[in-house]
């Protein structure tokens, strides 16, 4: 039984202090403003607070990057965890598609982009694209590793209870390889986030990232802050979300780290 | 003892330039076949110049291009580089401190948890606001960007070390900075490879974003340009050449990680 | 029984000939590398020889497998982390379905109750310790009541005094469950206290060199490892093991009958 004071100091030096010193920070900002002190890149929490209840297009803007990042994700969730079961089953193609997903995870999304746009022309297809080669990686990797997992003796179990592959795959393969999956959607989530909205630089009307680069161009620190704010918290949402799930699904002990 | 060591080191070398060596054929072979696929398939399908021109004319921009390719690549990769260095004076004077100061290390914990992957994308436009346009920039965001995980990595590397040789260093009465020496720093070495294999393409990245958003020189920008401009010979040179070097970045220090990880689990 | 190894073919066992009765208790024991283990497998069709023929009681391994004639214990619990103590138990007659009903399982509360585990029902491998872990181990081995008990150093990773504990616990479910027990152990006090024969193996090649019968009375009790008897034993097979090596001719390996 844990003492009541531990748990609360738990709480406090995990959730309270850092809380405690961002409201802090805020202040000081804000007073920083009122004293006329603020460097000019710096805005102030209220600046940034107008800038969303002035902002009338805001919504729609955070909508549209979402949109992308997910169908991005969704499409790259597919193709990755698909990719992976058949490189795990048909062992000659398991080096292809890894370097296969290796490559496409070291081109650079810069290369990429203006390319897509000449191909696919003005839309968010574009965008939708980027997002999924910019998260197919850790999907890939962390569903290959997962599906591997089983060690020998768990598979010489399998085999002196004579269970067909079939069984094979639902008492152990599958099973085992959850925490790893999880940890890659959970990697993966961040990705398509920034993958949509770098997207967006490159030519996109509508868009948290279309919204940051009019922000820049026209000086416009708080809504570039603002912007700067929403894609953190939106990547943070996206990871946080799976974690959640997989704090959920996963009930055993399992320590999962994905090699990148 | 020594010596038998060493012996063991350069067989190791020989092996691995040996590997290096074949991948580097394989690798020359396959983008060969690649290029005349590529100019069977464009002239095959008629294929119009806007969508994929030919390996040759890509070719030819290459040569009458070229300065302006190699000039922009320099700034580029002068951008990198020099943020890079920052980036891992600042990362190991900074790892090394919390490795001798167990306090500092866990007040810095929640920051360092909260920023350990700062995207380019959010930082960048941050860092223009404060400093503008040009070079600058993007020196700053590739050291802001690659600081987080060499930090993490080095700082890692510097605790995880065997509970034996802690005591055992210990006993010998080594002080702070011997047992820095002789048993941190080396078994640090694993991680510090693996936090610049993620810097190292983080880096490229970092520099290539800064210019698209900032409009300053750069292969980045000469991409964004070109795509625009619809000179797709450039663009694809353009496009080539970054390839080419976050392929050769990725793997020069993917080969450096394996190569000091099997150094020290033989 | 030959492995292709890196450089010269190995041969891991010859000339082995290993006949255990009907419930009774055996163990094998041997020196590291002597092929104790990858006899176990043999008769367990994990593995397949690469010369010789295996036969539980007249039937293929393979066949004995199929007929879930018996149960094995590995080195480690191996229990699936996702599945409690009653679904880990209970895998075997999942995975055997209905259609095997010539072998009527036994309820997975029997099983529990009779290795000593109740209450931890719901339990989570991560939960348990390396003792009880094996524990349910053990109870799987048993779910679908095999004629055979193999069990590979199942008690290796624990303590001395957890061991002699789980060692009495062994016996006692042996006992109550009637079925025929193969043992290997590197431990001589175990090997000896356990069984009814002790095989003695030697390495490279793997055979068997010696059996030392074990005449205690049952139920073994601690205190029995005082008496005479069991000290003659244990010299006995200790000079089983540390006595010279003879020369061996290599040939295939022989009938290996388990009644």
């Amino acid at each position: 039984m844990l003492p009541r004071r531990s748990l609360a100091r738990r709480m406090w030096s995990s959730t309270g202090m850092p809380l405690a010193a961002i409201i802090v920070l805020l202040g000081l900002a804000e007073s920083a403003k009122y004293f006329g002190v603020l460097p000019v890149f710096l805005p102030s929490p209220s600046q940034v607070a107008a800038e969303v209840v002035d902002n009338p297009a805001l919504l729609g803007n955070v909508a549209s990057t979402a949109y992308k990042a997910a169908s991005g994700y969704g499409i790259a969730a597919t193709v990755a965890v698909g990719a992976a079961a058949i490189a795990v089953l048909v062992r000659p193609l398991y080096g292809s598609i890894y370097n296969l997903g290796v490559g496409i995870h070291a081109v650079p999304i810069i290369a990429t982009a203006p390319l897509l746009a000449l191909w696919l022309g003005v839309g968010p297809q574009v965008q939708i694209t980027i997002a999924a080669l910019a998260s197919q990686f850790p999907m890939l990797v962390g569903t290959m590793q997962g599906l591997q997992s089983a060690d020998a003796q768990q598979r010489e179990l399998m085999h002196v209870l004579s269970a067909t592959r079939a069984q094979m795959l639902r008492f152990l393969l599958l099973p085992s390889a959850l925490p790893y999956l999880f940890a890659g959607f959970k990697i993966a989530a961040p990705s398509a986030i920034l993958g949509a909205v770098t997207a967006e630089w490159a030519g996109a009307d509508r868009g948290v990232g279309a919204m940051m680069l009019y922000a820049l161009f026209s000086y416009d620190t708080p809504k570039v802050w603002l912007a700067v704010l929403i894609t953190c918290l939106m990547a943070a949402g996206g990871y946080g979300f799976w974690a959640l799930v997989e704090h959920v699904a996963i009930y055993w002990d399992r320590d999962v780290e994905i090699a990148e | 003892m020594s010596k038998s060591r060493n012996e063991a080191v350069n067989q190791r070398i020989a092996t691995a330039s040996r590997s290096v060596s074949r991948r580097v054929i394989s690798v020359v072979a396959a983008a060969c076949a690649v290029l005349l696929l590529w100019q069977a398939a464009v002239v095959g399908f008629g294929i119009p110049n806007y969508i994929v021109p030919p390996p040759l004319s890509v070719l030819k921009a290459f040569v009458t291009e070229g300065k302006i390719l190699w000039l922009q690549t320099a700034f580029t990769l002068m951008g990198a580089a020099i943020g890079l260095v920052v980036s891992i004076s600042f990362a190991t004077s900074t790892a090394v401190a919390f490795a001798m100061n167990r306090g500092l290390a866990q007040a810095s914990l929640p920051v360092l948890i909260a920023f350990r992957s700062m995207p380019a994308a959010a930082i960048a436009p941050i860092i223009m606001l404060i400093l503008g346009r040009g070079l600058n920039t993007s020196i700053a965001v590739v050291a802001i960007v690659t600081f987080f995980p060499l930090l993490v990595n080095l700082a890692r590397g510097l605790v995880t070390v065997d509970r034996n040789a802690v005591e055992l260093l210990h006993v010998y009465g080594a002080s702070r900075w011997q047992q820095l020496r002789y048993m941190r720093v080396p078994f640090a070495m694993p991680f510090l490879f693996t936090g610049l294999r993620v810097a190292g393409a983080s880096a490229i990245l970092g520099a290539m974003l800064s210019e698209w958003i900032t409009g300053s020189r750069g292969l980045g920008n000469l991409i964004l340009e070109s795509g625009e401009m619809r000179e797709t010979e450039i663009l694809w040179a353009a496009v080539l050449v970054s390839v080419v070097i976050a392929l050769t970045v990725f793997w020069l220090t993917s080969a450096a990680e394996r190569l000091v990880v099997h150094w020290r689990q033989p | 029984m030959v492995f292709a190894g890196r450089g010269e073919p190995v041969v891991a066992l010859d000339k082995v000939d290993l006949h255990l009765p009907p419930s009774r208790f055996g163990s094998i024991i041997g020196p590291s590398g002597c092929g104790k283990s990858t006899l176990l497998r043999l008769i367990a069709d994990v593995m397949q020889p690469t010369a010789g023929i295996v036969r539980l009681g007249g039937a293929t391994p393979a066949a004995a497998r199929r007929d879930y004639a018996f149960g094995f214990v590995f080195q480690s619990p191996t229990l699936l982390p996702w599945r409690n103590v009653h679904e880990n138990i209970s895998l075997p007659v999942e995975i055997a379905g209905r259609t095997r009903a010539q072998r009527p399982p036994r309820s997975a509360e029997e099983l529990i109750d009779l290795v000593g585990l109740q209450g931890f029902e719901k339990a989570l491998p991560h939960q348990l310790s390396g003792g009880m872990q094996q524990r349910v181990a053990i109870a799987r081995a048993l779910a679908l009541e095999p004629d055979v008990l193999l069990l590979d150093e199942p008690f290796g990773a624990l303590d001395e005094i957890t061991r002699q504990r789980m060692n009495l616990e062994l016996l006692r479910i042996w006992a109550e469950s009637g079925t025929t027990a193969l043992l290997v152990t590197h431990s001589i006090a175990e090997a000896v206290f356990m069984a009814d024969q002790v095989h003695i193996m030697s390495a490279r090649p793997g055979r068997i060199t010696a059996v030392v019968d074990v005449p205690l009375p049952r139920p073994r009790t601690l205190a029995m490892m005082r008496s005479s008897v069991f000290f003659d034993c244990v010299n006995r097979v200790r000079d089983g093991l540390f006595g010279r090596d003879e020369a061996c001719t290599p040939g295939s390996v022989q009938p290996v009958e388990v009644y």
